[in-house]
């Protein structure tokens, strides 16, 4: 479902999904979890995703859950229009780092400076 | 000895004696009965009636007469007697022939005056507390200004019950383009309630002039409420009361109803282009259940041809003689069965068809607000209906919604903000999932779609028959707690303006979405 690169130390996901809704939101699911498995820092890059909607979001949520419980850090990137509208309105920031893009975002994770990415 | 002392002293001591069937002579010892009546006992001997029916000679010869010709059964009868000392007394007599005995008559005497006094001075009180609760009802509960509003029509009617129960009702003109109705019924009956009534009616005026003086801007009808809520709830409390109400406004520019339903009555909607009754419920507990409730206004789009009725539940709940309620479901049959009416004619219509139906006529107040949608008809280049499958074909079926919405906002509204154009449309996915998910139970379905512009206003009905779904249940902050399901109805609250959920006579659920686009919305608007 997604190609997973490996910039040094920092795991980055990027679903090469155009939405994640409710009918593919359990397999996004598994991909994302199957990505968690052996980094403890990752990126979750949305930058082809157009459209997520409650059932994905929560897919989200669920992963990142999991992955705080695994001693993990986990930083989302690369979120477009539609998508920062449903994160505003949740306030996902509230719980979850959202960067520009990878480099900030694998910046953040690692201690770096942001360069060009800046959190929100 | 003060009245109450001796009045159970009397009782206790009611005595029996014993005389002719004619009541004419005394058998039993006189000095009792002489003792009670204040005359010499010897007096009663040979002449019981013209001692103790001396006052009412004909109603105590009748009784006797009507006692001896019966076949046994028990007689009485509460008569008059004037003392020589202590004035007009009230004595019941029962008196029964004794077949052990014949020829004699055994008659129980007690003296009533003092508890038909109470009763008299009670029944005096009711009346003088059902006829100024009644004269205030009408002077203030009630009254209502006429107002002309182009595209409107309404009529306002009450019926007092003979114990006026408090309902309220006003009508109020406070912006060239809405109309306000206000339509409540005080838990309770007589002056308290209607003293209630007239607190809240006043309560509401005053907290909408006093935001109009702060704000020239109309307030929201939830703001309204909640400031009547701090006004007045603590009284409410004190005096134990509380009431339903619903609280609307029709505003012209957007063609719609923007209410907050306080444990009120239905709102019955009859929807000229569905050709059905819709009871229509808001969100809020009745004013004085609890305090700083959370009010909450909500939407309904009304078209040309449409109606809205407000009716107290003197009208739903009155009961035929099988015990049986007159019920939403009738009044709701009615609107539907003559929308061709006038509003006056219509309130007519229902008042008529409540009291036949009724066994014993209205028990409380009925108190309606009958409006019809007179409008001129909009353009329909604003408005799209379509019909969706879900089932099999979900997924196109809810691509082809937002593609249809997509082009639709883009053509009505071509300037909203990228922001509010995607939460609109999260929120049309939202609701279809939801549909799928919850409404249908996951089952294959067909759900009605339309949506259109009136002014600023966007409204999304979707219409379809399955299960019961708490639709009002939104969820605090799912977030919080790192939960993986409850954001649709979150996204759906946070996205839209109003949700209502109503009910048709068929079992059919129609889910109503609306949003107001204003400024805001627009490219570059404030956000």
């Amino acid at each position: 479902m997604a190609p997973i690169s490996n910039p040094p130390g920092v795991g980055v996901f990027r679903p090469t999904l155009r939405k994640i809704d409710v009918l593919n939101s359990e397999a996004f699911h598994a991909s994302l979890i199957a990505a968690m498995e052996g980094c403890s820092r990752l990126v979750l890059d949305l930058s082809e995703v157009q459209f997520i909607d409650s059932s994905g979001l929560g897919k989200i949520i669920s992963g990142l859950r999991a992955f705080r419980e695994k001693g993990g850090e986990m930083r989302l990137c690369g979120v477009q229009a539609p998508v920062r509208v449903l994160f505003s309105m949740v306030r996902l920031s509230d719980i979850v780092g959202i960067d520009e893009d990878v480099d900030g975002a694998t910046a953040r994770l690692t201690g770096a400076s942001p360069g060009l990415g800046s959190a929100r | 000895m003060d009245e109450g002392t001796e009045l159970n002293s009397v009782l206790a001591d009611g005595l029996f004696f014993r005389c002719d069937p004619g009541g004419k002579r005394l058998i039993s010892d006189p000095g009792p009965l002489g003792r009670l009546l204040g005359v010499a006992g010897e007096a009663l001997k040979d002449d019981l009636g013209g001692a103790l029916g001396k006052d009412a000679p004909k109603a105590y010869a009748e009784f006797f007469a009507a006692a001896a010709s019966s076949s046994g059964e028990m007689k009485s009868i509460l008569l008059p007697y004037r003392h020589p000392d202590r004035g007009m007394r009230w004595f019941a007599l029962r008196l029964a022939l004794d077949p052990e005995v014949p020829g004699s008559a055994l008659v129980f005497l007690r003296d009533e005056t003092v508890f038909r006094e109470s009763m008299l001075k009670l029944a005096e009180a009711q009346s003088r507390d059902i006829e100024n609760s009644a004269r205030l009802q009408a002077a203030v509960l009630m009254e209502g200004e006429r107002h002309e509003l182009a595209g409107l029509e309404y009529q306002t009617t009450t019926i007092p019950s003979k114990l006026v129960d408090g309902d309220f009702l006003d009508v109020l003109r406070l912006s060239g383009d809405s109309v306000d109705f206000l339509l409540g019924d005080v838990m309770g009956k007589g002056m308290n309630a209607a003293i209630v009534g007239a607190m809240i009616k006043f309560s509401f005026i005053r907290a909408l002039s006093s935001s109009l003086f702060a704000a020239p801007r109309l307030p929201d009808p939830a703001a309204i409420c909640r400031s009547v809520d701090a006004a007045l709830v603590g009284r409410l409390f004190e005096r134990q009361s509380f009431a339903t109400l619903t609280y609307a406004r029709y505003e012209e520019s957007s063609r719609a109803l923007r209410f907050v339903d306080c444990g009120h009555t239905s709102i019955i909607h009859f929807s000229r282009k569905t050709g059905e009754c819709w009871k229509v419920k808001g969100g809020n507990m009745p004013l004085g259940f609890m305090k700083g409730q959370s009010y909450r206004s909500f939407l309904l789009p009304i078209e040309r041809g449409d109606w809205f009725l407000l009716y107290t539940d003197g009208l739903s709940e009155c009961y035929n003689r099988y015990g049986e309620a007159f019920g939403e479901d009738r009044v709701a049959r009615i609107l539907k069965t003559y929308a061709d009416l006038s509003p006056a004619e219509l309130s007519g219509t229902l008042l008529r068809l409540g009291f036949a139906y009724s066994a014993a006529g209205f028990n409380d107040d009925v108190s309606l607000i009958c409006v019809k949608d007179r409008s001129m008809p909009e353009p329909d280049d604003r408005e799209r209906a379509f019909e969706l499958s879900l089932g099999p074909s979900f997924s196109e079926a809810m691509e082809k919604a937002g593609e249809l919405l997509a082009s639709d906002l883009d053509a009505w509204v071509p300037e909203l903000s990228v922001e509010t154009r995607s939460a609109i449309l999260l929120a049309l996915h939202e609701a279809l999932s939801n549909i799928l998910k919850h409404g249908l139970d996951g089952a294959d379905g067909v759900c009605e779609a339309t949506w259109r512009m009136r002014g600023e206003l966007l409204s999304a009905e979707f219409v379809y028959a399955g299960p019961d779904y708490e639709w009002s249940q939104v969820p605090s902050s799912p977030l919080a707690s790192f939960a993986e399901s409850g954001y649709g109805m979150f996204i759906l609250d946070e996205a839209m303006d109003s949700l209502v959920v109503s009910q048709d006579l068929h079992g059919r659920k129609r889910l109503v979405l609306c949003r107001r686009l204003g400024d805001e919305d627009k490219k570059g608007g404030r956000t």
